[in-house]
């Protein structure tokens, strides 16, 4: 459907990685990789929503892209007129010159643009906050804060920038004499139509909303939604929409991005997204949203482990330390959740967060109270096959095998042979291997092994998503 | 530009940006007006120093460091420093209080529920306008040997002899007290019938003390004409704004009113008499301290005063109201040009510590990363060496003066409010709305300028407020430390020279005590008060 429409702003393997600093020389001993290596396009009047769990890098990713922060790495080409370069180097440019650190880049990537030509940008790519009470600055009206932009790029005379933002704002659905009242004046509703009119005010080519939605009430979250939809057709916007809500995204969004630690794992169509979602994730993420059916009540997938921390994310794909379909080896033949629940253990035992002295408190608090006797070793193997869900005996006799070597190991605190164990037995080519985006559809496109493979990806999620 | 129709308001959509020209950034009005002022005083500066030295301009017109001559400015000393602190305060402290008018009646409204922190600002805004014109209306304190040493002037009373100033300290606690114990009483309807008539009092004075303080001024620089007119001006002008003021307001005046008055009269009258009652008891006879001057006393007192049966001792006379201290200076005086050195260490200073604290804190904290850390060290060192130090060792160069003082406490007491800025410049930096500004395409000035230092500009008034009672308290210290120039008359000199004369002399340091105890006491409570007011947490 955006095939033939024009490109506004394509977005090519965008990196953020926020260093982490010790000590007072501030030596660099890693990394934060928020945002690293996405591609999209934004297509002209099209809403693409860029979906993902709270610390995904979802807002880095736009904040990024809109070069408030400079990005580590990657292109934004930007599809529109692009501001001429005006020769003025900030000193700061100048010795990025000379230093001739900056690699060649295209005339139209907004990674490259200068501060001027960046201040041109600014004015066709606007920005929408969650938080509408800290996006407004108390000690100024709202009106003044509408017309700052206007001020900003240079529309020198007040009563024209007044009788712009009056006018906005009563088009934005509040009062022109709200424009000299203060943003502590007005309800959580009224400041993000106030944030609407702000981003509107310089007639921008594009808007990035970051979370516009999620901070009000259900009620309010509906009328902002049909005022974004009615003033992005009227003026034809473009929007990036930031959301972790799938109802939302649901609501607004053409096409769908989804994002987990820092890259992009599926693109496609919004009603294709939902009805079939190719990357387990996705098919997670779909399952979490609450349904109205109380027969259809915890059908979800449930995913297990820990998000991963950002500054050191798991090899191959990045999801497999909690991907419920992560691929056996050729050699197991294991119920999906037993696969699953050793692979748990195993990252476990790798991570030493499991120990001898862990399994006997284990084993202590299984014990019911009246049971008085001695914790034998076999209570504490229970136990801890017991605290990660593995059955008495796995159905794999080779797999068992290892299981239970590595329980003894572990009883025996040494994790580090219970670890080798469990590796070589419990592999998976998702740790392996990074999978790149295939493109299923044709405007379908995933990041998973088993997308192209034989498994075709029928779920239970899929009837949630049809209603 | 956007060519709207003749009945269209202009639309965003309709402005034809390529057409956009932005003119660059002119200088504000308010910024021009202080520059044209701040030329002037530096020309005429500049006038005195170069050009007319041996006979400058404004000889003969304020207060010298020093008694050299009644009404001297040494425009090269002290004074052209506190010219251009009192232009700084009109253009950035009441111009923009004027600019937001409703901002700074609800932050007014605001302090006035806070009775001490109503009292405070009033006191305070007398502090300024004596500090200012005090000494022009009132002249130097100077030398009088034949009437050396005067106690304030007193009057015989039923209950006994009492002295002015007791009266007037007296009287005030008596009115706090009558208000307290009304207000303990449940009485809220005199309380409020008295208000109105305490309303109309207040304009009623507050008229008469404007005029007086200008009308005099002039008369008295340029020698126009006696106090005396200029009273009756301020009188005339006093009541008829009390008057109008009454008329427009719509308030009715009655028996109600009439009723009140006499209620709150008579409280008051019953407790002024028990405090005079214990004015006799506990400070006359108990401390011995007598409206009738006693060893310490002069030799020759006009006979009018002469106090029968007390030898060559002298009741006070209206020549000096409050008295005289041990050289014949007259108190007022004192406390007046008392006042004005008071005033310029806390202008002064204030005037070196907001912009040096709100330049390092906001930089610092702004930028952030080496500058920050480099800024914040200095800050840390600087902290650690007294001012008190700096100055011993500077008046050791440059000899003693109030110049040197409030440079070298103005120039080391700035630390902990550039602290203060950068912690809430580094709260404000990480703002939705900065980083909302910066996505509209602000720069980093504009920011600074129009986002984060409005945000801190409340933390930095604060923390000053807070600071002006230490200043003025180390300028005391130091009088009595005798590292001041003696030969200036400010409260901390005066206190530490006429305190040897009590108790016979009680009035020469007493007088001074209660006037510095007071402003310290109200710049602390103002402090104080302000910090809740303009406490943006309590704004949501």
């Amino acid at each position: 459907m955006s095939e033939d429409r024009e490109p506004v702003l394509s977005v090519r393997g965008l990196k953020k990685h926020y260093p982490v600093t010790k000590g007072i020389l501030r030596r660099e001993v890693g990394q934060v990789k928020a945002v690293d290596g996405i591609d999209f396009t934004l297509y002209e009047g099209e809403t693409l929503g860029l979906v993902g769990e709270s610390g995904c890098g979802k807002s880095t990713a736009a904040t990024s892209l809109l070069r408030l922060e400079e990005p580590t790495a990657g292109e934004v080409i930007y599809h529109g007129e692009v501001p001429e370069e005006t020769n003025r180097k900030t000193p700061l440019e100048k010795l990025r010159t000379i230093r001739g650190d900056d690699e060649a880049r295209e005339p139209n990537d907004v990674v490259g643009f200068s501060q001027s030509q960046l201040k041109r940008f600014r004015r066709k790519a606007q920005m929408i906050f969650q938080n509408p009470t800290g996006s407004f600055d108390p000690r100024m009206t709202v009106g003044e804060s509408v017309a700052e932009p206007l001020l900003i790029h240079g529309l020198d005379d007040p009563t024209e920038r007044r009788e712009i933002t009056e006018d906005l704002l009563e088009r934005v659905g509040l009062d022109a004499d709200d424009y000299d009242r203060y943003p502590h004046e007005f309800s959580g509703g009224q400041k993000q139509r106030v944030a609407l009119a702000r981003a509107l005010v310089v007639n921008p080519e594009f808007v990035v909303a970051d979370e516009p939605v999620s901070a009000l009430d259900v009620s309010i979250q509906s009328e902002i939604l049909s005022l974004m939809r009615d003033l992005q057709d009227r003026f034809g916007l473009s929007m990036l929409f930031i959301s972790h809500d799938m109802g939302v995204i649901r609501e607004i969004c053409d096409r769908v991005a989804v994002m987990y630690l820092g890259e992009i794992v599926e693109v496609a169509p919004t009603e294709e997204l939902f009805r079939n979602p190719q990357h387990p994730y996705t098919q997670a993420l779909l399952a979490s949203i609450p349904t109205p059916d109380p027969r259809q009540r915890g059908l979800g997938i449930e995913l297990t482990g820990d998000v991963p921390s950002p500054d050191n994310p798991p090899s191959g794909c990045r999801f497999h330390t909690r991907c419920p379909k992560v691929i056996q080896p050729d050699g197991l033949d294991l119920p999906q959740e037993q696969f699953r629940r050793a692979l748990d253990f195993r990252h476990q035992v790798e991570g030493g967060d499991v120990d001898a002295d862990g399994a006997t408190e284990l084993a202590r608090a299984r014990q019911s109270d009246a049971a008085t006797g001695d914790i034998t070793r076999d209570d504490r193997r229970r136990a801890l096959r017991a605290e990660f869900d593995l059955p008495d005996e796995l159905d794999d006799p080779a797999a068992e095998e290892s299981v239970a070597a590595a329980v003894d190991s572990v009883l025996d605190d040494d994790l580090e042979s219970a670890g080798e164990r469990l590796s070589d037995t419990f592999t998976t080519v998702c740790e392996r291997e990074k999978p790149e985006l295939e493109r299923t559809d044709e405007n379908h496109v995933a990041a998973c092994h088993l997308v192209d493979g034989s498994e075709t990806v029928e779920t239970a999620t899929t009837e949630v998503a049809d209603d | 530009m956007a060519a709207s129709d003749a009945d269209e308001r202009a639309r965003f959509e309709q402005v034809d940006w390529d057409a956009v020209e932005p003119s660059g950034g002119g200088v504000g009005r308010r910024s021009a007006l202080f520059l044209a002022s701040l030329a002037v005083v530096l020309a005429a500066f500049w006038y005195d120093f170069a050009v007319a030295s041996p006979d400058p301009l404004f000889y003969n017109v304020g207060l010298a460091e020093g008694l050299k001559e009644p009404f001297t400015w040494d425009v090269r000393g002290i004074d052209w420093l506190f010219s251009v602190s009192l232009l700084v305060f009109v253009f950035y402290v009441l111009y923009p209080m004027y600019e937001n008018l409703d901002r700074t009646k609800a932050y007014f409204d605001k302090l006035t529920n806070n009775r001490a922190a109503t009292f405070a600002l009033g006191y305070v805004t007398l502090f300024f306008f004596g500090g200012v014109f005090g000494p022009l209306l009132v002249g130097q304190p100077s030398t009088d040997i034949p009437a050396t040493s005067r106690p304030p002037v007193s009057a015989a009373t039923p209950l006994g002899r009492v002295d002015l100033f007791s009266v007037l300290v007296v009287g005030s606690l008596c009115a706090l007290a009558t208000w307290g114990l009304l207000d303990s009483l449940d009485r809220g309807r005199e309380l409020g019938g008295f208000g109105d008539v305490a309303r109309v009092l207040v304009r009623v004075g507050l008229g008469f003390l404007a005029t007086f303080t200008l009308v005099g001024t002039v008369f008295n620089v340029f020698s126009l004409a006696s106090f005396r007119t200029a009273a009756g001006i301020a009188a005339v002008v006093g009541v008829a704004w009390g008057l109008g003021w009454a008329v427009r307001s719509g308030r009715s005046f009655g028996v109600e009113q009439l009723r009140s008055t006499a209620v709150v009269l008579v409280a008051f009258g019953l407790l002024l008499v028990v405090g005079i009652e214990l004015l006799q008891v506990v400070i006359y006879d108990l401390l011995q301290f007598d409206p009738i001057a006693g060893g310490a006393s002069s030799t020759s007192c006009p006979a009018y005063a002469e106090a029968p049966g007390r030898g060559s001792n002298c009741y006070g006379t209206w020549d000096y109201p409050l008295g005289t201290a041990r050289y014949g200076q007259g108190l007022i005086p004192l406390v007046f040009t008392g006042m004005r050195v008071s005033l310029q260490v806390a202008l002064i200073c204030s005037m070196l510590i907001v912009p040096l604290a709100t330049l390092v804190g906001t930089v610092a904290g702004y930028v952030g990363g080496v500058v920050d850390d480099l800024l914040m060290s200095y800050t840390d060192i600087q902290q650690t060496v007294p001012a008190i130090i700096v100055y011993m060792i500077t008046i050791h160069v440059y000899g003693r003066s109030l110049f040197v003082l409030v440079v070298v406490f103005g120039l080391f007491s700035w630390a902990g409010a550039a602290r203060l800025v950068r912690s809430e410049v580094i709260q404000r930096r990480e703002a939705d709305f900065v980083t909302a500004a910066r996505s509209a395409g602000a720069g980093h000035w504009r920011i600074m300028g129009r986002h984060i230092l409005p945000n801190v500009s409340n933390t930095v008034l604060t923390s000053v407020t807070r600071q002006i009672p230490n200043l003025i308290l180390a300028e005391a210290a130091i009088a009595f430390l005798a590292l001041n120039n003696i030969m200036l008359p400010s409260w901390g000199e005066t206190i530490s020279s006429q305190l040897k004369f009590i108790p016979d002399g009680w009035w020469m340091s007493t007088i001074p005590v209660i006037v510095l105890s007071v402003t310290v006491l109200s710049f602390s409570v103002l402090g104080d008060a302000l910090r809740d007011v303009l406490d943006p947490r309590s704004d949501s």
